[in-house]
């Protein structure tokens, strides 16, 4: 399933986080599904393999044996900083370089070559690049909402990203912050939550109109949304963002990998992000790494909708070759 | 998304001393796509039958070793690996009756990247 030019496609072991969760898929099937997926694996650190931050060597065993098997490409490791661990205070600097390292030591181990980073490294990055350079790593900030193109946040990273200049550092945006609307499964939800419809009607309408998050949510408690059910809505806000996939072509130097964030497949397409323009934007740019599928949603077999993702994609990438 | 994962259909049980009922346990697994150092599992709190359990009463196992929730708190090695399934045994002289029970779980998450903490719920009838 590699793409006619351009770019790769991949999958995120993530977007089978409902299967793996339920013990009705293992690391195995996964890795296994992985090849019928476009053969780029990527991994989420914490949660497919014990005694993060560290690699042991059992896993090392196990993952480069099923890479072997299913003829895989390693991709991206997904790295977390942590940085609210203690209750009490942050992490500090010192800690935060001290848990990324083995993080980064255990993604080469692994045979990958790119890692996504949590931005909450940024303070320490100038300590970090000798190790990216020693393991032969690319680092990038994963660009996930609510760190959209707009976001003050992810403007400092790029103009970090441009200073630094360094092989090893770049970004890795999230398709998530190219939504055209609230996905039905969020919405849903919120109704499942006990929110009234027409508050979360309400709240779609605040997302659309770009309503800032607080003043949405001030918006939302005045007309009787309850404060425990304030994180619920919030995460319309933190899930869903509204950046210009035309955007890409801004940063195309700094982007090494791509996270194919989606929702649901309704009809051969992603109903609530733009993926025809990302497809569009990449190609006219001239992008040539890996795009991992990530699913996020709720899907009785996630495998058929990982696969309805990626022939979108392909489908996609002829029309505009 | 994954609150229904969170407590477990087996396990449920008293716990016995020397033929003495001390407590029950119920088996739990974390509703988030990861594993998480302990030290970010804030809270846990356990109603059975509409009464909450203290949370002095709350020990938690995983991978052999028992915590309470205080050492939860300050916890930076200790883990709850992604679908591993931890033991929470209440300390309650009597343990349960037999029969059902209507167990709630909730489990409060520090995340990482997020400005609040993920409160998740878990409701399930169990019978002993």
């Amino acid at each position: 399933m590699t793409a006619v030019s351009g770019f790769r496609v991949g999958v995120t072991l993530h977007s089978f986080a409902q299967e793996y969760l339920n013990l009705q898929w293992s690391f195995e099937d996964l890795m296994q599904m992985a090849g019928l997926l476009g053969g780029g694996v990527e991994i989420v650190g914490p949660s497919h393999h014990r005694g993060f931050p560290y690699v042991t060597d059992e896993f090392e065993c196990q993952f480069k044996g099923a890479v072997e098997r299913y003829h895989l490409t390693p991709t991206c490791y997904g790295t977390y900083a942590d940085p609210y661990m203690l209750q009490h205070r942050n992490l500090t600097p010192d800690e935060l370089v001290e848990y990324t390292i083995p993080q980064l030591q255990g993604a080469h181990k692994l045979g990958f070559t790119l890692v996504r980073l949590q931005y909450f490294v940024y303070p320490v990055i100038e300590r970090l690049l000798p190790y990216a350079e020693k393991y032969n790593l690319k680092m990038g900030y994963e660009m996930h909402v609510p760190l959209t193109f707009e976001s003050p946040r992810t403007q400092e990273l790029l103009r970090q990203v441009e200073h630094i200049s360094s092989e090893h550092l770049g970004m890795i945006p999230d398709c998530g912050i190219f939504a055209r609307s609230v996905p039905q499964f969020a919405k849903d939800n919120a109704v499942r939550r006990g929110i009234p419809e027409n508050l979360v009607n309400h709240a779609v309408e605040l997302w659309k109109a770009k309503v800032p998050l607080k003043e949405a949510l001030d918006e939302l408690t005045s007309r009787g949304l309850e404060k425990s059910n304030l994180t619920v809505l919030e995460r319309f806000w933190g899930s869903f963002g509204q950046s210009n996939p035309e955007s890409l072509l801004d940063i195309m130097p700094y982007i090494i990998h791509i996270h194919g964030k989606f929702f649901s497949m309704v009809d051969g397409d992603e109903p609530d992000i733009r993926f025809e323009e990302v497809v569009q934007a990449l190609l006219k740019g001239g992008y040539t790494g890996w795009l991992s599928s990530e699913f996020e949603g709720n899907a009785s077999d996630s495998f058929e909708v990982l696969k309805a993702h990626q022939e979108m994609l392909h489908h996609y990438i002829r029309a505009n070759a | 998304m994954f609150d229904k994962y969170m407590i477990m259909e087996t396990g449920f049980c008293n716990v016995f001393q020397e033929q003495e009922v001390i407590g029950f346990q119920l088996q739990a697994r974390l509703p988030y796509y990861r594993g998480l150092g302990l030290s970010m599992v804030e809270d846990i709190r356990i109603t059975v039958d509409g009464n909450a359990v203290p949370r002095e009463a709350i020990r938690f196992t995983t991978l052999g070793k028992t915590y309470s929730l205080e050492e939860m708190e300050t916890e930076m090695v200790g883990r709850w690996e992604f679908g591993e399934v931890a033991t929470l045994t209440i300390n309650q002289p009597g343990g349960l009756s037999s029969g059902q029970h209507e167990i709630e779980l909730v489990e409060q998450l520090r995340i990482s990247y997020l400005p609040f903490p993920s409160i998740t719920k878990d409701k399930k009838t169990l019978a002993l």
